[in-house]
C-alpha cells in the first residue's frame, strides 16, 4: 500500500491542557496516538500569530521567505484584506507533492484563499464565511475558494450553519444556557459560531477523504484558539478579574471543547486507517493555568500575549517509533518531516530540518535538493501574474482616484491599510530578531518608530533589538523616553537592568530588576534575568533563587533551567545540574550551553563518554565555544586521546573566551 | 420596463467619450442627474455631467431615488456596486486604449496630480481586464441591458448612433439634437484618422 499522511491542526492546543484529560481517561482517541506513536513539545516561532505559523508549517520557511507576515495586507482597491494564497511567495507541502504527482486534500488551511489549483481537492478558509445572517437566505460560495470548482455544488451543503445548533448542542458546554439572554450575552452565539464552522470543516475533511483518493490530507481546525480566546479566561481557578457568575456560567466550555476535538480525531483516525502516518500539531500553546494574562480580555495587539510558546505534536505511523518522546522540535520541521515521509527531497533552502530521531529506521542519506521553488513542473501554484496582476490593478485604481472617478479612500480604510502595512513590517522585524538578525530586525523598527513616535510597541522591540546589538545605550533611551511618557513596564525595566549591567553598573541594575519584581505581577523573564545578574556576581545560591523562583512560574522556560543548571554546577550538585540540563535541552534543543553544562555535570558525575557527547553537540552547535573545546580537550587527554586531546586544545587556545553576559533569554 | 423605472447609466472608462454621451443624451431630452461640482475645463470644455454620490455607489444608495427616468455617468469599476434590486441601461463606451491613455496622461499633467506607475502596456492590460470583468458581469445581470457604443463611430456616425442609442432607450429623445451635440472639433488625441474599433 502506498504512503499516506494526514496532517491535522490544532491551532492553539497545548499539552498543559491536554495531560489532565488524558490522565483521566477522557481523551481516548489521542490517548491511542500518543500511546502508539512519538510526542513532544512543538516550538513556535516569533511573532506568534496563526496565518504566519500555519504557513510556516505548510512551508517549512520563516515569514521572510514565506511572505505571510499578518492577519491582514493591504487591499488592491483600499482598505486591507486577509493575507491570501497568492501573498505566499513559496512552495508549500502541497504544491511539492502536486508537482510529484501526488494528490493533496488540503481543507479550511490558513492563508488559503483562492483555493489553489493542486493536483487533488483544495477547500479555502473563505469557503467556510460568510453564513447569512438569516438562515433561509441562500450561503454564497465564495468565488475561488474551492478547487476543483465543480465540487463546490457537492460540499456546500456540508457546512453547518449556526443557526443549526440548538440549546441543547451547547448546553455540554454551558449548562446555564437557558438562563442566558442572547441580547445581553453575545458569547454563546460565539461559541455557536466557532462550533459551527469546526463541524463544517470536519464534515468536508471527513468526506473528501472518503471520496477523494489522497496521499497527503491537510485540515485545519480553528476553535481551540477562537474560543480559548473568549473563555479560557473562565476555565478554573477563578481568575480574579472574572465575575463569578461568568465563572459559573463559562467554567466547562475549554475542556468540553477539547473533548469534542477528541471525538472528530477519532473519526479521523478511523477513515485515515492504520497505515497511515498522522501528524497532529498546533501552532503554539495557550494559558490556561496561572500564567493566563493579568488583563482576561487584551486588546488585539495583546492577544498573543495568551500563547504559549510550546504548542503539541503526536505523530504515529508505520515507520515511526512507538511510545517515544521528541526533543527539540519546531513549526518549522513538520513540512520536511512529511517530505521525507513521502520520500521526497527536501528543500535546503527550507529553515527545518526532518524529525529523524522519530523515524524507526531513519533514511541513511537524506533525499534534498537545493530549492523545491527552483524546481520547474505543475506545482498547482496560482499563476504569479495574479500576483502581478494585484500590483497593477492597485495602480490602475489609484490612476483612478488621481482622475477624480473613484473616491479616495475614506481615511478609515487608509488608515486601516496603513496599519495593516506597519504591522507586517512589525512582524517582519520580529522575524529576524528571533532568528538571529538583528540587524535587519533594528533597520526595520527604526523607520517604524520613526513614523509611530506614540508607539510603545514599537519602540520597546527596537529597544530590545538594539540590546541585542550591545547597543545598550541606545536600548536605554528609548525605554527612559518611554518613561518620560509614563509608559513604564516590565519589559522596559528588563531592558534597563541588561543595559545598566552592561555599563558595569552591575549594583544599579540588580536595584532596577528587584524593584521592578515588587511593581509586576510576579514574572518569569524578570527572574531569569536577576539569576543571571547574580551568576555574573559569582553569588551562586541567590542565583539559584531567582531561577527556581522562575521555574515555580514557568517549568517551561530553557533559559531558566539552563541557568539553574549552571548555578548548581557551580554549587557542586550535579545531578540537579544533570536534571535541569536536560530539561533546558529538551525544550531547546539547539542551545550550546545548556549541553555544556550537561557535559559538566556527566564529568562531574564520573561519566566522562557522556561528558564527551553532550560537549561535542555544544561544540557543533557553537563552534567558537572555547571552554567546551578546552574541557574536550582534558577528557581526551584522561583517555589518552592524543589526537583528539591536541584538536581541541588547539581550538581552545586559538578563540576568545566565552562571553557570560545577562540577556533576557531570548534572541528577541 | 418604462424609461421611468430605469436608471440610465453611462460608463467606460475615463476619457473614453462619457462625457460626450452625457452631452447627446441631455440634448436629447433625457434628463442627466448631476451636481455640477466639477465644472467644464480644457478636457471637457462642454463639462463633465457627473454627480459626486455616485462614487459612493458601494456604502450610499440613497440617491438611486432620485435617478429614475435619468441618466447618471459612472466609471466601469462602480457599476459591481450597483444593488439589485432596480433596473439599468447601460450605455458602456469604448475607445482605442491608446487614445485614453494619451487623454488621461494630458489630463493627469494639466492637474499637476500623479497617475498609475505602470507602462502603457500594463495599464492597458489592466484596464482591458477591468473593462472585461465588468461587462462579462453585466452581460448576465437580468436587471440590466448594455449598449456598447465605439467613441469612434459615435463621432464618424453620429446620426447612425443617435439612432442606436435612442432605441436602447426605449425612444423618445430627440435624435437630431443629440446629433448636434456631436462636434467632431472635440475628437482630440486621435490615434489614427482612420475610425478605430474598440480595444
Amino acid at each position: 500500500m502506498s504512503q499516506r499522511v494526514l496532517l491535522i491542526g490544532w491551532d492553539a492546543a497545548d499539552w498543559k491542557f491536554i495531560n489532565p484529560l488524558l490522565d483521566q481517561g477522557l481523551m481516548s482517541n489521542l490517548e491511542s496516538l500518543v500511546n502508539r506513536g512519538a510526542v513532544g513539545n512543538l516550538a513556535t516561532l516569533r511573532p506568534s500569530l496563526s496565518p504566519i505559523l500555519w504557513t510556516s508549517i505548510a512551508t517549512g520557511k520563516t515569514a521572510d521567505k514565506h511572505g505571510v507576515t499578518g492577519f491582514v495586507e493591504p487591499a488592491p482597491g483600499g482598505g486591507v484584506r486577509l493575507f491570501s494564497s497568492t501573498s505566499r511567495r513559496t512552495k508549500a507541502i502541497w504544491n511539492i507533492l502536486s508537482q510529484n504527482r501526488l494528490r493533496s486534500i488540503v481543507i479550511g488551511w490558513y492563508a488559503s484563499h483562492p483555493a489553489e489549483p493542486i493536483l487533488g481537492t483544495c477547500v479555502s478558509s473563505s469557503f467556510f464565511d460568510g453564513p447569512p445572517a438569516d438562515q433561509r437566505q441562500p450561503w454564497d460560495v465564495a468565488a475561488g475558494s474551492v478547487h476543483p470548482a465543480t465540487l463546490a455544488p457537492v460540499i456546500s451543503h456540508l457546512r453547518v450553519h449556526p443557526a443549526e445548533l440548538s440549546r441543547d448542542d451547547l448546553r455540554r458546554m454551558i449548562p446555564e444556557i437557558d438562563q442566558i439572554d442572547p441580547g445581553t450575552d453575545a458569547r454563546p452565539g460565539k461559541l455557536a459560531e466557532a462550533l459551527a464552522r469546526t463541524v463544517s470543516v470536519h464534515s468536508v475533511a471527513t468526506g473528501a477523504m472518503e471520496a477523494e483518493p489522497w496521499d497527503f490530507l491537510a485540515v485545519y481546525y480553528d476553535a481551540l484558539d477562537v474560543v480559548g480566546h473568549l473563555f479560557m479566561p473562565f476555565h478554573p481557578p477563578r481568575h480574579p478579574a472574572v465575575a463569578e457568575r461568568d465563572f459559573q456560567r463559562y467554567q466547562h466550555v475549554m475542556r468540553e471543547l477539547y473533548l469534542f476535538y477528541d471525538q472528530m480525531l477519532g473519526r479521523l483516525l478511523q477513515i485515515a486507517g492504520d497505515e497511515t502516518t498522522v501528524i497532529l500539531v498546533s501552532d503554539h500553546g495557550f494559558h490556561s493555568d496561572h500564567l493566563r494574562p493579568a488583563n482576561p480580555q487584551p486588546s488585539e495587539s495583546e492577544a498573543a500575549t495568551w500563547h504559549r510558546h510550546y504548542g503539541v505534536l503526536a505523530m504515529r505511523g508505520p515507520r515511526l517509533i512507538e511510545d517515544e518522546r521528541i526533543y527539540g522540535a519546531t513549526l518549522l520541521d513538520i513540512a520536511p518531516t512529511v517530505l521525507t515521509l513521502l520520500d521526497l527531497p527536501v528543500g535546503l533552502d527550507m529553515d527545518g530540518r526532518p524529525l529523524l530521531q522519530a523515524f524507526s529506521d531513519p533514511p541513511a542519506n537524506l533525499k534534498t535538493v537545493s530549492s523545491w521553488d527552483q524546481q520547474p513542473g505543475d506545482a498547482g501554484m496560482h499563476p504569479a501574474e495574479l500576483q502581478q496582476a494585484e500590483t497593477e490593478s492597485r495602480e490602475a485604481i489609484a490612476q483612478l482616484v488621481a482622475l477624480g472617478y473613484l473616491p479616495a479612500e475614506t481615511s478609515e480604510s487608509q488608515k486601516a491599510a496603513e496599519i495593516a502595512a506597519a504591522e507586517s513590517k512589525f512582524n517582519l522585524a520580529i522575524v529576524h530578531s528571533s532568528h538571529g538578525r538583528s540587524e535587519q530586525a533594528m533597520h526595520l523598527l527604526e523607520e517604524l518608530h520613526a513614523s509611530n513616535p506614540e508607539s510603545p510597541r514599537y519602540a520597546l522591540a527596537l529597544a530590545k533589538v538594539c540590546a541585542n546589538l550591545q547597543l545598550h545605550p541606545r536600548s536605554r533611551e528609548i525605554v527612559e523616553g518611554l518613561e518620560a511618557r509614563g509608559l513604564r513596564s516590565a519589559e522596559g525595566d528588563l531592558l534597563i537592568g541588561a543595559a545598566l549591567f552592561n555599563e558595569g553598573r552591575r549594583d544599579e541594575s540588580l536595584e532596577r530588576l528587584e524593584q521592578a519584581q515588587s511593581l509586576y505581577p510576579p514574572n518569569p523573564r524578570l527572574l531569569g534575568l536577576i539569576g543571571n545578574v547574580r551568576l555574573t556576581q559569582g553569588d551562586w545560591p541567590r542565583a539559584a533563587a531567582a531561577f527556581g523562583d522562575a521555574l515555580r512560574l514557568d517549568d517551561d522556560d530553557p533559559h531558566a533551567h539552563n541557568g539553574l543548571a549552571r548555578a548548581a554546577l557551580q554549587l557542586g550538585d550535579h545531578e540537579s545540574a544533570a536534571e535541569h540540563a536536560l530539561r533546558a535541552i529538551g525544550l531547546l534543543y539547539f542551545f550550546p550551553q545548556a549541553h555544556y553544562h550537561l557535559g559538566m555535570a556527566f564529568k562531574g558525575l564520573g561519566e566522562p563518554d557522556r561528558a564527551i557527547r553532550s560537549l561535542g553537540i555544544a561544540v557543533t552547535q557553537s563552534p567558537g565555544f572555547r571552554d567546551a573545546h578546552a574541557e574536550l580537550a582534558r577528557l581526551y587527554e584522561q583517555q589518552n586521546n592524543v589526537a583528539l586531546f591536541l584538536r581541541h586544545q588547539k581550538l581552545a587556545a586559538g578563540m576568545p573566551a566565552s562571553p557570560q553576559a545577562p540577556g533576557s533569554g531570548s534572541q528577541e | 420596463m418604462t424609461p421611468e423605472d430605469v436608471i440610465a447609466i453611462v460608463s467606460g472608462l475615463p476619457r473614453s467619450g462619457t462625457s460626450l454621451m452625457m452631452q447627446m443624451l441631455a440634448a436629447g431630452g433625457l434628463p442627466a442627474l448631476t451636481d455640477n461640482i466639477r465644472a467644464a475645463d480644457e478636457d471637457n470644455p462642454r463639462g463633465y455631467l457627473e454627480f459626486e454620490r455616485a462614487k459612493q455607489i458601494k456604502h450610499d444608495r440613497d440617491w438611486l431615488n432620485h435617478a429614475r427616468g435619468r441618466v447618471v455617468k459612472m466609471v466601469h469599476l462602480l457599476l459591481l456596486d450597483l444593488p439589485q434590486d432596480r433596473r439599468y441601461r447601460v450605455i458602456f463606451m469604448r475607445r482605442d486604449l491608446q487614445e485614453v491613455l494619451a487623454s488621461q496622461r494630458r489630463m493627469l499633467d494639466r492637474h499637476r496630480v500623479t497617475g498609475a506607475r505602470l507602462t502603457d502596456e500594463a495599464l492597458a492590460r489592466t484596464f482591458r481586464d477591468q473593462m472585461e470583468k465588468v461587462l462579462s458581469w453585466l452581460r448576465v445581470q437580468p436587471n440590466s441591458e448594455l449598449l456598447e457604443v465605439a467613441y469612434g463611430d459615435l463621432i464618424a456616425e453620429p446620426r447612425q448612433q443617435a439612432q442606436r442609442i435612442n432605441r436602447f432607450l426605449g425612444g423618445g429623445l430627440d435624435e437630431a439634437a443629440m446629433v448636434s451635440a456631436v462636434d467632431p472639433s472635440l475628437y482630440r488625441n486621435r490615434s489614427s484618422p482612420v475610425r478605430q474599433k474598440p480595444s
